[in-house]
Order: structure tokens, then C-alpha cells, then sequence
């Protein structure tokens, strides 16, 4: 839950100009939705690498693993679980 | 590394002015370069690299630029390192046997197509459309001021696969080989500067690629993009630092041997603090490029270093060459003494790979501003 929560504080805080309604949900797509855009991957991923202290490798950078706050919790917690 | 500075002054530095003049690529000293294993430099021994790592390439392209005062050679050599390391990257096993051991011989050129007539810093914008037929994939579009395209084998080329999903996740990457039915490539554009390396447009009407060559996954493409561009933030800043080098001795010698008023020029405040500023900016930017090299061999993210790195070198350059000229006085505006090639050459550099104004949005996002 503590991950889920860190990576959501981020983003509401980080991509609070790309977010149109107040809140959204764990399954609201990130990507669809244009959230998270270019440049706004890159400041994700050296977020969720400082604050899990884990590292992200070439082709763990799929779309689908950053979709969602849900699926980014999920991959996050099998990266620090595999540690 | 002085291996590398002799071998640029010995091989690679006649008849410059005939092909700058020309704007001619140097296919020969091209072909020198690949036997001297620049080319293979960070490519895993499997695939006929060197297994060097980043620091050490970037180390290397800085002698080289050193040594050789044919910029657009370098940069065309750089240009073919980053799009082997994407292919390094994100290729599948069969991808890299197919193109690495070529990009490593000099045998295959290759090129990365981003920049379209209507894109230029916001990459993606981009209008190129890649639409799947149910066999394989469609390409249209253009590409333009594409480095080495004009004579490339292959181009990694990025065009839109899903329109719904923007940027992220709508992109993908594909290698197009200069065969392939409906790819054309322009002749080389005539540029102020950097004339021996070759831009041009990349045409892609009905281009037919198969899914043998998508480039990582589909959807991925701005990824291998940012990636690409931490590894190109690194390696053309690494060539202008070899610059800037060259610029620097070549200002204190004649600082130190230009009379003026019965004394060196280099006695004069004016003129020493010139030299003193050329070199702070070497110092610093080598401190930078080596930490971003250093950090990026450790498989860190490097987007804020390597972005710090291409903004303070490139307009470090600028500022180098300038200053190179006006030490020169007279001579440095001659064509006679090279310098001012070096300023037409250093122009660009704070333009591609993302204008410094673009570096300056990307840092401060980075910086949580």
C-alpha cells in the first residue's frame, strides 16, 4: 500500500497540469489519457529509481509496465521483491 | 588515447579543405576509422565490437575530434556508434547479428530518423505514419536533415503505430534498409557548416517493413528515443570537448608567441582571460561528460546529467571558437588558419539533439520546477 501511495503522491503532484478532472482512479490509464507524456517518463522513472532504490533496465521500459498507478505499484513491488 | 590523436593527425587530416569545400563524405578515411575499431568501440566482442564502455568511447571520440579537424567525419563516426547502441539496446539477437558486425566494419552506415520538415524539437509531433496491413507495416512520411541519411544502409526510423495512445506508447521504432520498396534518400543538403557530413531527406512512400524489423516493441519507441538521446548527450558533448581542446593550445601557443607592443599577447588580461575562461569550460565540461559517462556505464538514468552535459559544452563550444578568432585577430578569420571552420562547424551543435533552449525546459522539469 506505502508503494501504491508513494508512486500516486507523484503523480498527482508531478503531472498536475496534465491531469483534467480532480482525482483519478488506480486503473485510469496514464498513457491514453496523456498524462504522462515524453518527458514526464523520464521524470517517473528517476523517481521510482531514487525512491525504491531499484534500477529499471532497457527492456523493462514497456508502456504497459507504466500504464496505470496499479500496474507501475505492481511492477515496482516485483522489482524491489527480485532485489 | 594519444594512439588515437596520432593516428586523426597522420590519416584523416589531408585534403579536408578539397571535401569541406565540396562537401564530399570521406569514404576512405571513413573505412580508416572502422580498421582503427572506432566505429565498434562500445559493441560487445560477439558482434565484432571492442566491448569498450561508455566512458572509454566517449574518451575515444574526444581524441579523435582532437586530433581530427574534419568535425563533420566525427560526428558522422558518433552518429554511427549511437545507432548501433540502439540496435545494442532494444534489437532482437537476429537484429544484432544482422546489423552490428556491419555498423562495427564501416561496411553498413547508419542513421537515425526523427526530425521531420514539421518537427523539429518536439520530436513527436512527428507526422510519420506506420500502419499495420495485417503482414507487415506501412510507412509514410519524411524525414529531413537526417546526419549520414543520405548515404545511410540503414536508418532507425520512428513513426506514429497508435494515434490514440500519444506520444507514450504510440510511437515505435523500425530499421529500414536502403532497399526496401518505397524508401528513397535526397541527396546530401548544403549546410554553413559541418559540410563533409552528409543530411539529407528520407522519403518513405508505402515503405514496406516487416515485423522482423520493429526495433524493440511496438509502442516503445519514445523510450529507445530517451535512451538514445542520454547516449547522444554524452557522445557528441565528448567531440566538442576535443574541440575545445584543440582550440585551447593552439590559442595559448600563439598567445605566447604573438608580440604586441613589445610584449606576448598572452600578458594582456584581456587576452589570458579568454585562454583562462576556454579552460575553465574544458575543465568543467569534462567534469560533467565523465559523470555523465561514468553513471550511464553503472546503468544509471542520465537524462539530467547528460542534458547539463549538451547544454553547458555546446554553448561552451561557441563561445571557444569565438574567442579562438579573435586571439587569432587577422588570422583567425582567415580560411588559411582553420579556426573559422571550426566556428561554422560549432553552430549546429547547440541546435541538434535538442536546441539548448529545449535543454534548459528538459533540466528544469528535471529539476521539479
Amino acid at each position: 500500500m506505502e508503494v501504491n501511495s508513494t508512486i500516486r503522491n507523484f503523480i498527482m503532484s508531478e503531472f498536475k497540469s496534465n491531469i483534467q478532472t480532480e482525482d483519478i482512479s488506480n486503473d485510469y490509464s496514464l498513457i491514453d489519457s496523456g498524462v504522462i507524456d515524453s518527458v514526464g517518463i523520464i521524470s517517473l522513472l528517476n523517481f521510482l529509481e531514487k525512491s525504491f532504490s531499484v534500477i529499471i533496465s532497457s527492456d523493462e521500459l514497456m508502456p504497459e509496465n507504466f500504464d496505470t498507478i496499479n500496474l507501475i505499484t505492481s511492477f515496482v513491488e516485483k522489482k524491489i521483491n527480485s532485489k | 588515447m594519444e594512439e588515437i590523436i596520432k593516428f586523426s593527425r597522420k590519416e584523416l587530416n589531408g585534403g579536408i579543405t578539397q571535401d569541406y569545400v565540396n562537401g564530399n563524405f570521406p569514404i576512405e578515411k571513413w573505412k580508416k576509422c572502422a580498421s582503427m575499431k572506432i566505429l565498434a568501440l562500445p559493441f560487445p566482442e560477439g558482434y565484432s565490437g571492442c566491448n569498450a564502455d561508455i566512458l572509454t568511447t566517449a574518451v575515444a571520440l574526444k581524441a579523435l575530434s582532437y586530433g581530427c579537424k574534419d568535425a563533420g567525419l566525427v560526428h558522422a563516426v558518433a552518429t554511427q556508434i549511437l545507432c548501433g547502441l540502439q540496435i545494442l539496446h532494444f534489437g532482437s539477437e537476429k537484429q544484432k547479428l544482422k546489423y552490428l558486425p556491419g555498423i562495427c566494419n564501416g561496411d553498413m552506415v547508419a542513421a537515425q530518423a526523427i526530425t521531420e520538415p514539421s518537427s523539429g524539437s518536439d520530436a513527436f509531433s512527428m507526422q510519420m505514419k506506420a500502419i499495420n496491413d495485417g503482414e507487415n507495416w506501412v510507412l509514410n512520411g519524411t524525414k529531413i536533415f537526417i546526419t549520414n541519411g543520405p548515404i545511410a544502409d540503414i536508418a532507425i526510423v520512428f513513426g506514429i503505430t497508435d494515434k490514440k495512445k500519444r506520444t507514450l506508447g504510440g510511437i515505435s521504432c523500425f530499421i529500414v534498409e536502403k532497399d526496401f520498396e518505397g524508401f528513397s534518400r535526397s541527396k546530401p543538403f548544403d549546410k554553413m557548416g559541418l559540410r563533409t557530413l552528409q543530411n539529407g531527406e528520407l522519403v518513405f512512400d508505402n515503405c514496406i517493413v516487416s515485423e522482423n524489423n520493429i526495433l524493440g516493441n511496438i509502442g516503445q519507441g519514445v523510450i529507445i528515443f530517451n535512451e538514445s538521446m542520454e547516449y547522444e548527450k554524452i557522445l557528441y558533448p565528448a567531440i566538442h570537448l576535443g574541440t575545445m581542446e584543440r582550440l585551447f593550445d593552439i590559442s595559448k601557443k600563439y598567445s605566447t608567441t604573438r608580440l604586441s607592443f613589445g610584449q606576448y599577447i598572452s600578458k594582456y588580461q584581456q587576452i589570458s582571460n579568454k585562454i583562462v575562461d576556454m579552460k575553465i569550460n574544458i575543465e568543467l565540461g569534462n567534469l560533467i561528460l565523465y559523470k555523465s559517462a561514468l553513471c550511464k556505464d553503472k546503468g544509471k538514468r542520465v537524462n539530467l546529467e547528460s542534458s547539463i552535459t549538451k547544454l553547458f559544452v555546446s554553448e561552451s563550444l561557441k563561445k571557444t571558437c569565438l574567442e579562438a578568432i579573435q586571439i587569432h585577430g587577422g588570422y583567425g578569420f582567415m580560411t588559411d588558419y582553420e579556426i573559422e571552420k571550426d566556428l561554422r562547424d560549432s553552430i549546429a551543435s547547440t541546435i541538434y539533439s535538442g536546441s539548448s533552449e529545449i535543454q534548459y525546459n528538459l533540466i528544469s522539469r528535471l529539476i521539479g520546477l
